[in-house]
């Protein structure tokens, strides 16, 4: 059976698809790309689906061995990348799909541009599925945890041929990952903000601290102590409810948190807004130290911003079928 | 026949949402159990979670699928009133016992808990073990049910600062709620036991022992039953 060997495993890699979705009665978390945006594009370039699981790999990457022929692509933060082959060493830059042979080895240094960089390996990684899925959620060990040095993972069999990433669409994808202007829709408690905090939520900067993770990047930048109406309230906190995909979570404390792929279903702090679709890739590319701003959008905006995206996207670069 | 008014509406351009009610109580409960089981049901491409909590329920969808976004509203609008309108009683609900040890080893809080009451251990677990819990919704954490029911006399506030890692298993009290952690985790509750159960096991046909609507009550056991229990697990 083909297998990627895993030589080091960087900060924190794990295997991860579009998601584990259809079980948050259960209390299971999507989990998934931080970054879907760069895991397609990449299953693209390959050849795959773009559902197919990748690698995601979390500030600095690792090394990786190939036992059989494969395209591969590194999809997301530019990284230092250097391919070890019989013939010698070759730099490789991201978005730029490399054919690989046996015995070749892939060294990803430290991400220079975001946090997150997906390999992309055509026939996807194809471990067990868990619940539908192979994404990997990191805090509960469901789906398996983070890759370990001398582990080896199954490849799938490949599917259609490489692909190249056309100019014009490299740039629209590096744009859209790049963001640090972050679009916001407000709800569905941003009334617990009072009226100079909702101002400077629209005004201020917040910088990414260094305790995020797949759960949630937590911002500096004192918001407000968030005031729970009585009708929401219980035990001096909010009533839990379900929490949907890009929450912007005011907790006691008042520093934001801006929700990603392993946040729980369910939470008791108030969410104050939203991240439009359209840039939650980005939410997954920052790191600790950038700093972001709020952008007011609507919802029809946020859905025709997205549309405009995804129907660029795939007339330049369409899925792949199946 | 016409239902009570539901809000149903947009959060964001990925998530809707519907409003059973007011606070907790069993009534909104009891709607919100209704609107899961009728949301569920609802057949629309972009759909991919449906969220039960106390007084809501979050429908997740995929935004790249949703075409018209007024007829996915109209839809989930309908299944909830249609469901709330039926008033099927829920005649078969299960009634699940969990084991639990309840000891200092395993439940390092049990003595702060009689302390700060004025009770006794064996009156806390007497306490304890004396409702019938329902499990309102799971969240929080894969298997995690919050239960209610719990005896107003035992009910204290969470740490300050969570502990970095709680065992699995481990039965806890949050203010006035009681639960099961089921993985080993970070938690912020007071830990007074352990069960031996596996509360979530993903290679189960069910992976979670609990679910929404069952009924709950822990039974005391001793270390003996205890590892006798988790060897068999």
């Amino acid at each position: 059976m083909p297998l990627l060997r895993v030589v080091k495993p960087g900060m924190l890699s794990t295997v991860q698809d579009l998601g584990r979705l259809g079980h948050a009665a259960i209390g299971v978390s999507p989990s998934g790309a931080c970054d879907t945006l760069s895991l397609r594009v990449g299953n693209r370039l390959v050849g795959n689906a773009d559902g197919a699981a990748a690698l995601e790999m979390t500030l600095v990457g690792g090394e990786f061995e190939f036992d059989d022929d494969r395209n591969v692509v590194l999809a997301g933060s530019e990284c230092e990348t250097a391919l070890h082959a019989a013939s010698g060493v070759t730099r490789l830059h991201a978005w730029t799909t490399t054919r690989v042979r046996p015995g070749d080895r892939l060294e990803i240094g430290p991400l220079t541009s975001g946090a997150r960089a997906y390999l992309c390996i055509s026939g996807g990684v194809a471990t067990t599925p868990v619940l539908g899925s192979r994404s990997v959620h990191v805090a509960s060990g469901l789906g398996g945890a983070r890759v370990r040095a001398g582990e080896v993972l199954p490849l799938g069999l490949r599917g259609s041929d490489a692909r190249f990433l056309p100019g014009a669409a490299h740039r629209l994808v590096v744009d859209a990952i790049g963001r640090k202007t972050l679009r916001l829709r407000l709800g569905p408690h941003w009334r617990v903000l009072g009226k100079h905090a909702l101002d400077r939520l629209m005004e201020q900067s917040f910088t990414v601290q260094e305790r995020s993770d797949r759960m949630g990047l937590r911002l500096s930048g004192l918001l407000d102590e968030p005031r729970i109406p009585k009708t929401l309230e219980t035990d001096g906190r909010m009533i839990t409810e379900g929490v949907p995909p890009g929450a912007v979570q005011l907790p006691p404390g008042g520093e934001p948190i801006i929700l990603l792929a392993d946040r729980p279903t369910t939470g008791g702090y108030p969410v104050i807004g939203c991240i439009a679709a359209i840039d939650l890739p980005a939410c997954g590319q920052l790191r600790p130290r950038d700093t972001v701003r709020f952008e007011h959008v609507d919802l029809s905006r946020s859905r025709e911003l997205l549309r405009e995206l995804h129907r660029s996207l795939d007339s330049m670069l369409p899925p792949v079928e199946g | 026949m016409h239902g009570p008014k539901v809000g149903v509406y947009w959060i964001s351009d990925s998530a809707l949402r519907v409003d059973l009610g007011e606070g907790i109580s069993p009534e909104v409960r009891r709607r919100v159990r209704a609107a899961y089981a009728g949301l569920r049901g609802m057949s629309h491409p972009a759909v991919l979670d449906i969220t039960p909590a106390y007084a809501s329920v979050m429908i997740t969808i995929d935004p790249l699928r949703l075409g018209e976004p007024d007829a996915l509203l109209g839809l989930a609008q309908r299944s909830v009133q249609e469901s709330l309108a039926t008033a099927i009683e829920a005649a078969h609900r299960r009634l699940v016992d969990v084991p639990v040890l309840y000891d200092e080893r395993v439940g390092p809080d049990l003595a702060h808990i009689a302390a700060i009451h004025g009770l006794s251990v064996d009156e806390v677990i007497l306490i304890h073990t004396g409702p019938v819990y329902e499990v309102d919704f799971l969240g929080f954490s894969p298997g995690f049910a919050y239960l209610s029911g719990l005896d107003e006399r035992l009910a204290t506030p969470r740490l300050d600062a969570p502990r970095t890692r709680v065992p699995a298993g481990s039965v806890a009290i949050g203010g006035s709620q009681t639960g099961v952690y089921p993985q080993a985790t970070p938690g912020g509750w007071r830990i007074i036991g352990r069960t031996p159960l596996r509360m979530f096991d993903a290679s189960r046909g069910e992976p979670s022992l609990l679910r929404m609507d069952d009924r709950v009550r822990f039974v005391p056991i001793n270390a003996a039953r205890f590892a006798a229990l988790e060897a068999a697990g």
